[in-house]
């Protein structure tokens, strides 16, 4: 009974902070949304009235692989000010405070994710209500499973950035090494490797980790060549790779962001 | 006769008019066509068998065939479905042997590297033969047989690129060249039929009449261009089809078999066949196919979205006003 009440009343504040954070982003995520439907329009819609793939998979395909920009877009501006902005608006110096860092960056990080996860929901919405409008019915059941990598791979992402947050002085410098780093990361990274004739599997970029959203949408997922050997060339991690990878980012990151909030004076 | 002075610019006026409808409708006759748009857009179209009466079409088709015959699948099992996802169209100029090959051989099962090279009848005969190019349209559909199941969307994904089995349908540009073709056909399968060799070998390929020729493009799939009327009007007038009328949208087909019966088929927006009805003389229907459009669940999906968003975006506002003047109210 006592355990419970201690729970409830560590439960309450979080909650508390995920509402107030919720109605605190709610305009940003109504842009965001739009922004996301009019993306949608403008790269799965009007270039296919003319023109569809052979099959549902690869529109699909080609739909998801445009939601990355989205992705960096809403990681950036929902998560890079997560913990950069306690420290701008000096919240810390608040004499009595209703709620401890722990909550407060659990309250945050959970309710960011909910916001990003909707958007995400949003697209992939129309993704399967346009599919049906090109293709019919049935609608591929690698839709679900392909959502599911996404919302690990926004959970991943989602740690990066607050760990980024952590020690970050603002939000801008957060958004700019993210999107690069995504952007960036395996065009520079790649070259490198390659010259010095590494085979390596490139775990470390998390664009390449991204491709496995857009590759689920294949009913043969797991027949499609995965490594090109002319070119040294890996398209999309394996299922088991990426699970395990995206966990490890997203656990580890998140325990980092964690502890320098702890440590650090607000 | 005399002629009132009066009238006498209303008469010149007038004749001058008939005289110029008359230059202008013969103008007309004498250009092949006039410009034929193809409304085919990417998208998918079902077709249902409604309703097939087995008894009426043995004793009025053919007592030894039934509609999978002409429609393939399972099109003789009432509530059975097919699929066609229109995938690209496109504009080209073909040779002959494309065009034969598209409609003819493809119909009759001649294969051009077994039967058509080894004995003479190569690409450079057939093009040399009849020398036209003919402008077609290309349209490329995803085709999913009749089944009483649910479509497989997961079959043939052998790799990445291939999808559900591919059907290709062409249509002329300009209708008035399918006499043409029709006769090179005749004139190829007349010297292929009085080879030795391949009468040796026991083949020959069936001489056409228009009306044949019509029927396979309708069975095959047959694409209408834009206006349609016009266009289905000028097939029938090329092709000779005495026993077919165009009524708007629709052909009309008095086909016999064991007895004499009559096609109606309906043509959609996009030009591809909408409905196909298949009755007696006496106007009983003894197979009929309609065509749903996942579109229109797509437009209603998408008109309840933007109807609840504009409802909740007016809930919003009318709180916030309620909330305002209540606000005010207190003040004061």
């Amino acid at each position: 009974m006592e355990g419970l009440k201690k729970f409830k009343n560590a439960v309450r504040p979080i909650l508390s902070t995920i509402y107030l954070e919720l109605k605190l982003q709610k305009l940003k995520f109504i842009i965001f949304s739009s922004i996301s439907i009019v993306l949608f329009i403008l790269t799965g819609v009007i270039p296919y009235l003319s023109y569809i793939p052979s099959n549902q998979a690869t529109y699909l395909h080609n739909c998801s692989g445009f939601y990355l920009f989205m992705v960096i877009l809403s990681i950036g501006i929902f998560f890079s000010s997560i913990i950069c902005s306690e420290y701008q608006r000096k919240t810390g110096l608040t004499t009595f405070p209703l709620i401890n860092k722990s909550q407060l960056i659990i309250g945050k990080y959970l309710a960011n994710y909910i916001l990003v996860i909707g958007i995400g929901i949003i697209y992939f919405s129309f993704m399967v209500i346009f599919s049906y409008y090109f293709y019919g019915g049935p609608i591929l059941y690698t839709i679900l499973i392909s959502f599911s990598f996404l919302a690990l791979y926004l959970l991943a992402l989602a740690s990066i950035t607050t760990f980024l947050s952590s020690f970050m002085p603002s939000t801008l410098p957060v958004f700019a090494i993210i999107a690069g780093f995504l952007l960036m990361g395996g065009i520079v990274i790649d070259p490198v490797l390659r010259s010095l004739g590494a085979n390596l599997e490139p775990f470390y970029s998390i664009s390449y980790l991204y491709n496995i959203v857009s590759y689920m949408f294949y009913p043969n997922f797991s027949s499609i060549e995965r490594y090109y050997e002319r070119g040294n060339i890996w398209m999309f991690p394996s299922a088991e790779g990426a699970i395990i990878m995206l966990t490890i980012y997203a656990i580890v990151f998140f325990l980092l962001a964690y502890l320098i909030f702890r440590r650090r004076q607000l | 006769m005399r002629i009132n002075v009066k009238n006498k610019p209303k008469i010149v006026f007038s004749s001058l008019f008939i005289l110029l409808m008359i230059s202008l409708s013969t103008i007309s006759s004498a250009l092949p066509d006039f410009t034929y748009s193809l409304s085919l857009r990417s998208g998918v179209q079902v077709f249902e068998v409604k309703k097939y009466d087995e008894a009426l079409w043995k004793s009025t088709v053919n007592p030894l065939t039934d509609p999978s015959n002409l429609f393939g699948g399972e099109a003789n099992i009432s509530g059975a479905k097919s699929k066609l996802v229109c995938q690209n169209t496109g504009g080209n100029d073909v040779n002959t042997f494309s065009i034969f090959t598209q409609f003819f051989f493809r119909w009759f099962n001649v294969s051009y590297e077994s039967l058509l090279k080894p004995n003479g009848y190569d690409i450079e005969y057939i093009d040399g033969r009849y020398p036209y190019d003919t402008l077609i349209w290309d349209c490329n559909f995803g085709h999913w047989e009749f089944t009483t199941n649910s479509f497989n969307n997961y079959a043939n994904y052998t790799n990445m690129n291939p999808g559900p089995p591919h059907k290709h349908i062409i249509n002329l540009q300009h209708p008035s060249e399918f006499s043409r073709i029709l006769l090179d056909y005749n004139d190829f399968a007349t010297i292929f039929n009085n080879d030795t060799v391949i009468k040796a070998a026991n083949y020959s390929l069936p001489l056409l009449n228009g009306e044949e020729f019509l029927w396979q493009l309708i069975i095959y799939g047959l694409i209408i261009a834009d206006p349609f009327s016009s266009y289905l009007n000028q097939i029938i007038n090329a092709l000779d089809c005495s026993n077919a009328s165009v009524q708007g949208n629709s052909l009309i087909f008095r086909r016999s078999g064991e007895k004499i019966f009559i096609v109606e088929i309906t043509f959609n927006n996009l030009g591809i066949m909408d409905t196909i009805l298949m009755k007696n003389t006496q106007n009983e229907v003894f197979y009929h196919i309609t065509s749903s459009y996942p579109q229109n669940v797509v437009y209603i999906v998408l008109g309840v979205i933007c109807g609840a968003t504009l409802g909740l975006v007016g809930i919003n506002v009318y709180l916030k006003r309620r909330q305002k003047k209540e606000i005010a109210r207190n003040i004061k």
